[in-house]
């Protein structure tokens, strides 16, 4: 018997369809299925409530089922997609998981293997127990290499979902399963009923083809995935006016960005989200669709600028991490996100970039992301990247690298950039240094690395 | 190929010369070794420096292959700037150069 409430949801929906994955569909029935064939399986393994569940998967019926699965089982899931194996292992090491699931792709029987804690239960692992509530256990890069492990309470995280109506929608699940913006996706789409389009790999060409073939009504995804769409001319080769909704967070959207974006997909509406792996996913109102000012319109969200970095305080904020020390929380529990914002007048923040990324030029400020949005307006560059680099004379001097559309004259390509930038920008904030790096300027997640690439 | 001084004087001046049609600074665009780098008198400011010698090093790469760093500490703390004029920058980048190769 469902003993949580998605799970009894995902039963009543029965014949909908829910999961579209290359040739293969399947049912809410199907989920519901498989969820109670975990359910025996993980009982027949006496998986204790509260053990550390590390998922490797990327997203799947079977995935998801799991996931599901081990929440009604009260267990700590902590799903890591990644194809590093030495950071598979790490994470492992830093959840402290007791049970390794290996669900790989086209492999029809779960592996499931024990595995020796690295130390006894941690006191917030030990927290939830008690309140026989399941956990998730996600991870961010620290600075120093070691991921950090977070761990929210699954019960209150996924609470918010329970209000979500029930939606004939398609649904494209972009975002990876062991991030947050991902699985806010999915918890959405299943709580509403919604048809989730899995598409085979995350490459322009195929998310569009798998938008036409499933008349996909929602897309999530970040700005660097929309601006490699337009770059790749997807749009054109594949109809995606079925697209109402895209939504986009995880980083700046540079204004002239969503200007091309609205002019090549004009019957979409352009909604920006905000959350972060600590908070959660917050409820936001963009201003207009073509604009990226947002405000945060959340019932369980408190929010505050204190010099000009977003602070947020939410119900389903994480309760701590595993293996670092809460240096980014206030003792009353404001998170301090990292993320720049300006705010207008009437409440609606704009999200300029991330703390440690400003570029201090002679004591001048310089945000990342406007410089970058400036360049993204010359038709010649495809995608760059801007950042400082230390500079004897004033400290930080401005530096982008840049991919060319077409590789031409890179040096009157160089000069006509800088000369594009003195029309709009203050001189501190024109790249003093260019370069053309031949690598492309994101990470495998979709999202600008503020690491030059060398 | 070691640039003579010749070949250096040339990077330097077509910056310039380059920098002062694009900002439309005919002093500039019309420089010479005389031409102030540097101070009240010099037609650049900070961010004009900043970026001329970042063009200066991004050529001297790539038409010679020798990659350096021109405003290091060093440079900056000297009694006499070496970005006092185009000529003292000249050969400021002369001696970088025999430095860099040894």
């Amino acid at each position: 018997m469902a003993n949580h409430w998605l799970v009894e949801r995902i039963f009543e929906f029965g014949d909908r369809a829910c999961f579209v994955q290359g040739q293969q569909a399947s049912t809410y029935a199907d989920l519901a299925g498989e969820i109670a064939r975990f359910r025996s399986f993980f009982q027949k393994q006496k998986i204790a409530p509260g053990a550390i569940v590390a998922l490797e998967a990327d997203y799947s019926l079977k995935a998801v089922a799991a996931l599901l699965a081990l929440f009604e089982h009260k267990a700590i899931a902590a799903p890591i997609t990644t194809t590093s194996k030495a950071e598979t292992e790490s994470r492992i090491r830093e959840a402290n998981a007791c049970w390794r699931l290996t669900l790989s792709e086209g492999d029809s029987s779960p592996k499931l293997q024990s595995i020796e804690p690295q130390s006894p239960p941690h006191q917030l692992v030990t927290q939830l127990t008690e309140l026989n509530h399941p956990g998730l256990i996600l991870f961010s890069s620290g600075s120093t290499g070691t991921p950090k492990a977070m761990i929210h309470d699954a019960h209150r995280l996924l609470e918010p979902f329970s209000k979500k109506r029930t939606r004939r929608l398609s649904i494209l699940i972009f975002l990876l399963f062991d991030h947050i913006g991902g699985l806010n996706t999915l918890f959405n789409g299943l709580a509403s009923g919604a048809k989730i389009v899995i598409p085979a790999s995350r490459e322009a060409h195929t998310v569009a083809q798998a938008i036409e073939a499933h008349k996909v009504k929602l897309l999530p995804a970040s700005p660097t995935f929309l601006n490699l769409l337009l770059i790749s001319g997807a749009h054109e080769k594949h109809d995606l006016s079925s697209l109402r909704f895209i939504t986009y967070g995880t980083e700046p959207m540079p204004q002239s960005l969503l200007k091309r974006l609205k002019a090549a997909l004009p019957d979409a509406n352009f909604i920006q989200t905000f959350g972060t792996s600590e908070t959660g996913i917050s409820q936001t109102v963009s201003r207009a669709s073509s604009s990226t000012q947002i405000k945060i319109d959340d019932p369980d969200t408190e929010f505050k600028i204190v010099d000009g970095e977003l602070w947020l305080r939410s119900r389903s904020q994480i309760l701590g991490y595993l293996n670092h020390e809460m240096s980014r929380f206030t003792p009353d529990g404001w998170f301090k996100t990292g993320d720049t914002v300006v705010e207008s007048g009437d409440g609606f923040l704009t999200l300029t970039g991330r703390r440690e990324d400003l570029i201090n030029v002679g004591g001048e400020k310089v945000t990342p992301s406007e410089v970058e949005s400036v360049l993204l307006e010359i038709p010649e560059v495809a995608d760059c990247l801007v950042f400082g680099e230390s500079n004897a004379i004033t400290g930080q001097n401005v530096a982008a690298q840049i991919i060319p559309k077409n590789t031409t004259d890179l040096r009157a390509l160089k000069r006509r950039i800088k000369n594009h930038c003195r029309e709009s920008l203050a001189p501190y904030k024109i790249p003093a240094r260019i370069t053309f790096p031949e690598k492309a300027l994101f990470s495998s997640r979709f999202k600008k690395s503020r690491t030059p690439i060398a | 190929m070691q640039p003579d001084r010749n070949a250096i004087a040339t990077i330097v001046l077509n910056t310039l010369h380059e920098m002062g049609e694009d900002l439309d600074r005919p002093e500039l665009a019309s420089a010479d070794e005389s031409t102030r780098l540097f101070g009240a008198r010099s037609p650049l400011d900070s961010m004009n420096l900043v970026n001329f010698i970042a063009d200066v090093e991004e050529r001297l790469s790539d038409d010679f292959r020798i990659d350096i760093t021109l405003a290091n500490q060093s440079a900056m703390s000297r009694t006499h700037s070496p970005f006092r004029r185009a000529s003292s920058c000249i050969d400021y980048i002369m001696e970088c150069i025999t430095e860099h190769k040894t």
